[in-house]
């Protein structure tokens, strides 16, 4: 019979507890929407590194030989590594694109990640794995021939595969943050299809053990004034343009949600507190009929209870299933990814249950 | 008849600051399973507050209070808690029913805190109520709620009713309804009524009269042939 009185007492201040549920359905559905959003991109990005291979570092240098590669592997810590010749060079396009060609050694760490095509052929000369994005912005498909202009050489390629990199998650040209993605691109292509005799390859892709700083320190000590730079992941521009976005993201997943949280406790102390004094009398005729102090206490306790409960697990279910979608589609004109869904984290449910408990100690003290 | 509740010495001190209250002064009396008791008395005698000590709703400075056998002022207050759930029905001179629970769910809210077997509309039958068994209490007359409030009291069947004024808020002719409803509880059912009031006129319905002046008992009276409810001239 209490749990009529409850309901009727709730309908009878239906605004504030409208409110209430409102507020705690926004925090945890803001808090699991954009965490979702945030966790997924998380997910998704640490997948596409893991899919490809992505290195765990890039040591630049003027010219890598044999003997360079050599001196690398005996560091102990490396475990992989591959030669790249990286250069920048001008897609034939009127607008010319700037694209900046991979010539890989055997396409093992930072791999290109095929969308449409053939996979990567190391033997084959004639062929171009080209940036989807670029692609997608001029029009070119499997079987068009795309030609590239850089130093003295000028070279056209068949697209044998289109797809996108690792390397590639943000590309942006120093001009503008946004990328226009007609105006530049990658395109990945065997070592073999470089016009010259001998590849003069500028980049070591490498997997290592332990930490970067480790392995930078192992670095400075036995290879110092043989190399350029050593460029860890964290500190790859595409890599940690894409982790601060992340970082943003989930600052915006954590900050919003407590303005409502606190709202909604804040309706609920002042809600219950004026529903509890208004209400003396009833509670002294329920003791006088013999309700235990507990039985009465877990009463009103309850009110704010079910509403936040079931707003929770409304804005546990509604929240992945819908914001990210709202930010995916501008995201994705930013960055590059072969896959965008929502993940799921458990903080999302700690959260959740922080704030029921958080409204059964509200009530207890208006109580 | 055997005794039920016995009252053995019993004092109630308030203590505010320097000021010390004695409610209750050395307080003896005997009450019978199934008597009609009045307790009279003018404003600030001491009336509710024996009442409440019966009740178990406040704890006395000394003495004993004993209720079937029990000595209640060694109560813990969950025993107190239960005491007032299995023992005990209050009256109360302004219903305070619940208002937003219906006649009937008045009557039924007691299922929760007792394992008697509660059939409402039954209740509510005996006190001429069925038909109003829907309607909520601000929907009611005084008088019609004053009848929720004793079906409710009675729904559990205590062992006595106890009623602090109950006819305070209400007109003559609905009080005396009220009364004898109460006395046919205590004559038919058994029950052992307690009726806490400044009226002198209902003494002479009871079956025992205790009169309470500044915290003591004047005098207990016990009337071998208490009249009908309904007889007395009011």
């Amino acid at each position: 019979m209490l749990k009529k009185k409850m309901i009727r007492d709730i309908r009878r201040h239906k605004t504030q507890f409208l409110s209430i549920f409102l507020m705690a359905f926004l925090g945890v559905f803001v808090f699991a929407g954009v965490g979702g959003e945030s966790v997924g991109l998380e997910v998704n990005v640490d997948k596409f590194y893991d899919d490809t291979n992505l290195a765990d570092g890039w040591i630049y240098s003027n010219y890598i030989n044999d003997l360079f590669l050599e001196q690398v592997n005996c560091l102990g810590a490396t475990n992989q590594m591959e030669r790249q010749l990286v250069v920048d060079s001008i897609a034939d396009f009127s607008n010319d694109p700037e694209i900046t060609l991979h010539f890989v050694e055997n396409n093992t760490i930072s791999k290109f990640y095929l969308i449409d095509g053939e996979p990567v052929d190391i033997n084959d000369k004639n062929g171009v794995w080209l940036d989807k994005s670029f692609a997608d912005a001029k029009g070119l498909k499997v079987g068009d021939n795309i030609t590239f202009k850089f130093e003295d050489y000028k070279i056209e390629k068949e697209i044998k595969g289109i797809g996108y990199s690792p390397e590639y998650v943000y590309h942006a040209s120093q001009s503008s943050v946004i990328p226009d993605f007609s105006k530049l691109g990658f395109a990945y292509m065997s070592y073999k299809a470089f016009p010259g005799d001998t590849v003069p390859y500028n980049v070591l892709n490498v997997k290592f053990d332990g930490t970067a700083e480790n392995y930078n320190d192992l670095l400075d000590y036995h290879m110092d004034g043989y190399y350029n730079s050593f460029v860890e992941r964290s500190e790859h521009t595409s890599v940690s343009q894409f982790s601060e976005e992340i970082d943003q993201h989930q600052m915006m997943a954590g900050i919003f949600p407590v303005v409502f949280i606190l709202i909604a406790m804040l309706i609920l102390l002042t809600t219950m507190t004026r529903i509890i004094a208004h209400q003396r009398t009833q509670i002294g005729i329920l003791k006088a009929c013999g309700f235990k102090d507990k039985s009465i206490m877990l009463h009103y306790i309850s009110y704010g209870f079910w509403l936040v409960l079931i707003g929770s697990i409304l804005g546990l279910i509604i929240g992945p299933m819908t914001l990210p979608k709202l930010f995916y589609p501008s995201m994705s004109s930013t960055y590059i990814l072969p896959s965008w869904n929502p993940a799921w984290s458990m903080n999302f449910v700690y959260v959740a249950l922080a704030m029921i408990l958080m409204s059964l100690l509200v009530s207890y003290f208006a109580f | 008849m055997s005794t039920i509740i016995e009252f053995k010495n019993v004092d109630k001190i308030y203590k505010s600051g320097d000021h010390i209250l004695k409610a209750m002064d050395n307080v003896n009396f005997t009450i019978d399973e199934g008597e009609f008791v009045v307790i009279l008395g003018p404003s600030g005698a001491g009336k509710s507050t024996l009442l409440n000590l019966l009740g178990g709703l406040d704890m006395l400075t000394s003495g004993e209070i004993i209720v079937n056998d029990n000595h209640i002022e060694e109560f813990s207050d969950n025993q107190l808690t239960d005491y007032r759930a299995k023992n005990v029905g209050f009256i109360f001179q302004f219903y305070n029913l619940i208002p937003n629970l219906t006649a009937l769910e008045n009557v039924e809210l007691m299922k929760d805190i007792v394992d008697v077997d509660i059939n409402g509309l039954e209740v509510l039958e005996s006190v001429g109520l069925k038909d109003h068994a829907d309607q909520f209490p601000a929907q009611l007359s005084g008088g019609e709620q004053q009848r929720v409030s004793i079906a409710r009291a009675v729904a559990k069947q205590p062992t006595m009713l106890l009623c602090d004024e109950p006819t305070g808020a209400l007109d003559s002719k609905t009080g005396v309804l009220i009364l004898n409803l109460l006395q046919d509880m205590s004559n038919n059912q058994g029950t052992t009524v307690v009726i806490v009031t400044h009226n002198a006129i209902l003494a002479h319905a009871a079956d025992k009269v205790i009169r309470i002046k500044n915290g003591q008992i004047e005098c207990i009276v016990i009337n071998e042939n208490p009249k009908k409810v309904a007889d007395l001239e009011w």
